[in-house]
């Protein structure tokens, strides 16, 4: 903490201090795998697809949107849900349920926008508002990869294993030419 | 020191000066050699006019060595030709090599290495004023030279205002283009607004009685006004913008084509060969940062068809041909779609040695081979190291032209297209988009969608009555007058699920490439003015867009590219997000 900070906080009464203590507390414990406390963690957003637990690295999100504005794409590969305007910008919204051949449970009203790295984003939709949490970063490590090293399976405590996708493997895997309207 | 460095920034300045003042003389000297003029004093007195602004420039900034340069240039133009005759080769030749050696050396005097070297008078001395084509103290001599110095960054700043200028970062005036969107969705909103008031007067109108409902329509109506009159402001600003971005961003594609005359003067002059360049559509501008991502696959494919497609003129006139080979680079532009054919009329690809050279190279296996379509066979060129050159020259034959240049134009979000027929000649179609400024559309509705038509492309839009229309509704043709159109069902193309309408229905007589077919659409909405922007790089392998804009509230609408309603499932496609750096 930096010293304008220090003196910040030093400013404020103890009852503001303590409540903003138990809300920090609040915030952190709920979501927060229990970990070895010399385990360094990585932060994640987690969500449910259909009956399994998915996980992204926190920093590759930037924005969850309602998903509305999205221009169907006639001739798009499957996985394309359309296109939409982020921040003066037109992306790509994706079927993450498409992209990993799963099911959903429900329609999907969130989009995640996520960067693929250099600035590069695509929406993707999720069923829930994901949860941020961490989990520990040795057991990633050590997690074995599947999916041709889109996925990796993570253990953890309840409620149990994560599986944390590889965004840009993810999209790459898509086949470009799939959808594409005969003539 | 003040004033030495205001002198450096002077000379720094008259480079882009010199510079075309030299491209001007170059391209009166080729008209002249190859009488391809009716104007020779015409001609002459131009090349005498930009000499002399060289010297008194030269002069004026003190540079002596340029200033007896030029005025050494302006004695042999003068002694060596005659003002109603074309000029002689080797005349043109000299003048050709002092250009390039006052820009050398103009640089040098640039970079600060001007003091090293040779004084001018034993440069002239040693064979300038002999009419001796060799010239020490220059840049190399060889016909690669020519076409290196087309390869070379523009000098031109991107900003000119006389003798200041300055240089903009392009990202910036990329910048500049959002924020110009941005005003024009703002003009899509204020239309949006005043739909609104004209809605509320109504509802005034039917709702309430007495002088309040009177107050409140005369201040809706009032307020209307003022919109329309903000509305139509925002209009002209958006223009004046749109165009004063468009001139810092844009030139015309003959700024990168122009020195390619002379290149290929050059290697033909070496070669012993004869081939004249011509450019169509050289007055199309484009994105200063496309041009200069074309000049590599210009230069290669230009120099390509003289090293390896045009023949000698003896062969030439042996297979029936003329003796001189044409070399056309055709620009067109559909909307925010490019393209660039350079043919020739030469000796078309040799298939067998591609198929042997990517064999030996080990691109390819005989198995892929045996797989491969004969029209196929040809595309091989464009793998990396594939040449069918039979030796290296200074020109080309190190096989790191065809890739270089599919790669060059698919880093701009493109695709390259290679035809070639033997003894008739190649054709390599580059098509990209544009990256600046907007274009009008025609927006569409087709079942519950929205698309958009380069305006560019409709040459007419129909109501078709049944009595226009023989076999409806599956081998539909538009028949009016002398004309009878294939009909091409939007929704049926596109795949979405619609109820067939019944005539009459809505056309679009679409052109494209010199074909034409009657697209029909649910509805035509109207034409609007909108940049095109780029589709994400996940829609890469669609071909039927060459982009999308967005409408008022953020609505994107899809941009049909007319060359797919066209041609169909055979276009090239047309990638995302070009990588212009």
């Amino acid at each position: 903490m930096n010293r304008a900070r220090e003196a910040e906080v030093a400013a404020l009464s103890s009852e503001v201090r303590e409540l903003l203590v138990r809300r920090a507390e609040r915030i952190r414990t709920p979501n927060a795998a229990p970990l070895d406390a010399d385990d360094e963690v990585m932060w994640v957003a987690s969500f449910r697809l259909g009956d399994k637990e998915y996980s992204i690295p926190l920093s590759a999100l930037r924005a969850a949107i309602p998903r509305r504005m999205v221009t169907f794409v006639p001739g798009a590969p499957r996985a394309v849900l359309g296109i939409l305007q982020f921040n003066g910008e037109i992306i790509t919204a994706l079927s993450m349920a498409r992209l990993l051949e799963t099911e959903g449970h429900a329609p999907t009203p969130i989009l995640l926008v996520v960067d693929l790295g250099r600035g590069h984003n695509v929406a993707l939709d999720c069923e829930h508002v994901p949860l941020a949490t961490t989990m520990s970063l040795s057991a990633f490590r050590a997690a074995p990869l599947s999916a041709g090293g889109i996925l990796r399976r993570v253990p953890g405590p309840p409620p149990g294993v994560s599986t944390v996708i590889d965004l840009l493997r993810l999209v790459q895997s898509q086949d470009p030419w799939a959808g594409h309207v005969p003539r | 020191m003040y004033r030495a460095d205001a002198l450096a920034q002077l000379i720094q300045g008259f480079v882009a000066e010199a510079s075309d003042l030299c491209e001007s003389v170059t391209r009166d000297l080729l008209a002249l050699e190859r009488s391809e003029t009716r104007d020779f004093a015409g001609r002459h007195e131009s090349i005498a006019r930009a000499l002399h602004t060289l010297k008194g420039a030269a002069g004026t900034l003190g540079i002596e060595d340029l200033e007896l340069l030029a005025h050494r240039l302006e004695d042999v133009v003068a002694a060596h030709s005659s003002p109603q005759q074309p000029i002689a080769s080797l005349v043109a030749d000299l003048v050709l090599r002092g250009l390039d050696v006052f820009m050398f050396r103009l640089r040098a005097h640039v970079d600060g290495s001007g003091v090293t070297l040779e004084a001018i008078e034993d440069v002239l001395a040693s064979g300038l004023l002999a009419l001796s084509p060799a010239l020490p103290a220059g840049p190399p001599d060889d016909a690669g030279a020519a076409f290196a110095e087309a390869l070379k960054p523009s000098e031109a700043p991107l900003v000119a205002g006389g003798p200041q200028t300055w240089r903009v970062d392009p990202d910036q005036v990329t910048a500049l283009i959002k924020e110009i969107e941005r005003l024009r969705v703002l003009r899509f909103r204020l239309d949006a607004r005043r739909r609104d008031a004209a809605r509320i007067v109504s509802i005034v109108s039917e709702s309430w009685g007495g002088p309040a409902s009177r107050e409140v329509r005369s201040l809706l109506a009032g307020m209307d006004a003022a919109a329309k009159i903000d509305r139509q402001e925002v209009l002209d600003i958006v223009q004046a913008l749109e165009d004063g971005v468009k001139t810092i961003g844009t030139q015309p594609v003959r700024v990168v084509v122009d020195p390619l005359y002379r290149a290929v003067r050059d290697l033909c002059r070496n070669t012993g060969k004869e081939a004249r360049l011509s450019l169509v559509g050289g007055e199309i501008s484009l994105d200063r940062r496309v041009l200069e991502a074309l000049k590599g696959p210009l230069v290669h494919l230009i120099r390509n068809a003289v090293d390896h497609g045009i023949e000698t003129p003896e062969e030439r006139l042996s297979l029936g041909k003329h003796h001189e080979g044409s070399i056309v680079v055709r620009v067109e532009q559909q909307g925010n779609v490019v393209s660039i054919e350079v043919s020739d009329d030469g000796a078309g690809l040799k298939v067998d040695a591609i198929r042997r050279a990517a064999l030996d190279k080990g691109a390819v296996t005989e198995d892929e081979i045996a797989g491969m379509a004969p029209e196929d066979l040809s595309k091989l060129i464009f793998l990396p190291s594939v040449s069918t050159a039979e030796s290296v020259t200074a020109t080309s034959g190190r096989g790191i032209g065809m890739d270089a240049v599919k790669k060059n134009i698919e880093e701009l979000g493109g695709s390259v297209e290679l035809h070639s027929v033997a003894r008739q000649g190649t054709r390599v179609l580059m098509t990209f988009p544009a990256q600046l400024g907007s274009s009008p559309l025609l927006i569409v509705r087709a079942s519950e969608d929205h698309f958009a038509v380069p305006l560019v492309s409709v040459e007419s839009v129909a109501t078709a009555q049944p009595h226009d229309l023989r076999g409806w509704p599956d081998e539909a043709r538009f028949e009016r007058g002398e004309r009878s159109l294939r009909v091409v069902n939007l929704s049926e193309v596109l795949d979405l699920k619609q109820r067939r309408s019944a005539p009459p229905i809505q056309v679009l007589v679409i052109h494209s490439h010199g074909q034409r077919v009657a697209v029909a659409v649910d509805e035509i909405v109207g034409d609007l003015e909108l940049i095109i922007r780029p589709l994400p790089r996940e829609l890469a392998g669609v071909s039927m867009y060459q982009g999308a804009s967005v409408l008022a509230h953020g609505q994107i609408v899809l941009i049909l590219r007319p060359d797919w309603l066209v041609g169909g499932r055979d276009v090239p496609r047309i990638s995302s997000s070009p990588s212009v750096s």
